[in-house]
């Protein structure tokens, strides 16, 4: 199994995989207003909706649930964040309340679905795709430069994956050095920005070149797209199912 | 009349450092030229002036009469580059979208993009792979990758920058094997490489920069003999054994 499955599109056949772009970044954009406001139940079965839908994109969770474990510490910080800041009845830990603890449970689940949502998009659709579905929603919106934006937008998730594939070989060779008997954090984030920030420069740098000796260009043909019925029943039923539940629970 | 055509041409980056100076140099129909020379001497910074990545300081850069800069878009589609580190230049998510990079750029229709795509890969032979992602290749497979998508834009000249890099013996073969194939079926081919024992025995020119200048160029049996004078490893080579330079069966 290859490293660096998480936001990467994995090229799979599956309903999901083949579900019409431009239907799957309106799920995305109506999953994430209503979580907002979900409730603990309408959380869970959304959570459980998006597991689902990993599993029938054929999506090695277990080996993205490994490399989730990154952001952990983001979850860490966040609940520790609310629990100490939030007024209410004392916990069990010094300094923290109920409310608190409750409330930064709440915050990093609707946080992951996000991240599990907006994971499930990139592993199943390929970027010219998602360019694609962006151009099309871009271009209803007079004066915007649709494909420029697209083409914008579809670097920036190309070049995301080469920010972790950085980071990732920035790590291997700092613990090659025994770089984790460094207990100061500063210490430890100034030596890992500094040389993840040169190299994506770099690296970013060679790529322009590459890309303009392939004649690179915003105005450039796209993915061509056609929903089908299934696309619309699918597409539709799974946009309305966030404020659905938002309504009901 | 030669195809590409550099007539005395200086390169100075902003910083007032002189890359190039007073380069001058013809490529026919068909040539297989190298270009060496030790590092920092110049050679990449002097093939990135032949698609017009880099713009001259002084001097010019003609393809086929026409200066380089007039018609960038048909000199890069012409001139295809393939670079050093193949990891840097892929942006596709698959092997198939990578190869379809170029002909997109062109605004190709999706027809024809598709076809060229499918060929790319057939001529590289990595077609049982093009559901697959860049990153779980092998190094050569990624050198193949490079120059499918390079191949995709259907050039006339192709420039490898440092293509034996990093690679095994397997490597070296697999990726040679594919230079002399494109130029057997016609391509022009321009290599630079410091590794000359490895595919001089193909080429028909060979030339030496050092320092930012042309220091010999001719036929390699001509240029041979000084090239351990400028940095580069000949030995145990001699001008009558030239046809033994080579990682290929020849």
């Amino acid at each position: 199994m290859a490293p660096g499955l998480i936001f990467r599109f994995f090229p799979k056949e599956s309903p999901v995989h083949s579900l019409d772009p431009r239907f799957k970044i309106l799920i995305l954009v109506s999953l994430s207003i209503s979580i907002f406001k979900a409730s603990w139940t309408a959380l869970i079965l959304l959570l459980l909706l998006s597991l689902f839908l990993a599993v029938i994109g054929k999506l090695p969770l277990k080996y993205l649930f490994r490399e989730f474990k990154g952001i952990l510490l983001l979850f860490l910080l966040i609940f520790l964040g609310f629990s100490f800041s939030t007024p209410g009845e004392s916990s069990f830990f010094p300094g923290t309340s109920r409310q608190g603890m409750e409330l930064g449970v709440l915050f990093c689940l609707r946080l992951f679905v996000i991240i599990l949502g907006g994971n499930l998009f990139l592993s199943t659709t390929p970027i010219p795709r998602i360019q694609a579905g962006l151009r099309w929603y871009f271009r209803l919106i007079p004066l915007l430069p649709a494909e420029k934006l697209a083409v914008l937008l579809g670097l920036i998730l190309n070049l995301f994956p080469v920010l972790l594939e950085e980071y990732g070989r920035i790590s291997e060779a700092q613990a090659a050095r025994c770089f984790h008997r460094v207990r100061n954090p500063f210490k430890r984030i100034l030596a890992t920005v500094f040389p993840l920030l040169v190299n994506t420069l770099n690296r970013g740098n060679t790529l322009a070149l590459a890309m303009e000796s392939r004649c690179f260009t915003e105005k450039r043909s796209f993915a061509s797209l056609q929903a089908g019925l299934s696309d619309w029943v699918t597409g539709i039923g799974s946009a309305l199912l966030p404020p659905l539940l938002l309504f009901l629970l | 009349m030669p195809i590409l055509e550099v007539k005395n041409l200086e390169h100075r980056f902003p910083d007032g450092t002189l890359a190039l100076k007073g380069i001058s140099l013809a490529l026919e129909e068909g040539d297989f030229l190298i270009i060496t020379g030790k590092n920092g001497s110049g050679k990449s910074v002097l093939v990135r002036h032949f698609n017009g990545l880099l713009s001259p300081t002084r001097g010019e850069v003609l393809y086929r009469d026409q200066p380089v800069g007039r018609n960038l878009l048909r000199v890069r589609q012409r001139v295809g580059m393939v670079f050093q580190d193949p990891d840097s230049q892929i942006v596709g998510q698959t092997v198939w979208q990578d190869t379809a990079f170029g002909p997109e750029n062109l605004r190709l229709p999706e027809k024809e993009i598709q076809e060229r795509v499918e060929n790319s890969l057939k001529s590289v032979g990595l077609e049982h792979l093009k559901d697959h992602r860049p990153a779980t290749l092998s190094g050569g497979e990624k050198k193949k990758l490079a120059l499918a998508g390079i191949l995709a834009m259907e050039p006339e000249i192709i420039i490898f920058d440092e293509p034996f890099e990093g690679l095994d013996y397997p490597g070296v073969v697999m990726v040679l094997t594919q230079i002399t194939g494109l130029h057997k079926k016609g391509h022009t081919v321009v290599i630079i490489t410091h590794e000359v024992e490895k595919s001089l025995a193909h080429a028909n020119r060979l030339l030496i920069l050092d320092q930012g200048r042309i220091v010999r160029q001719g036929t390699p049996a001509e240029v041979l003999p000084d090239l351990e004078i400028f940095g580069v490893r000949a030995k145990p080579y001699t001008p009558d054994r030239i046809g033994e330079m080579s990682w290929l069966q020849v």
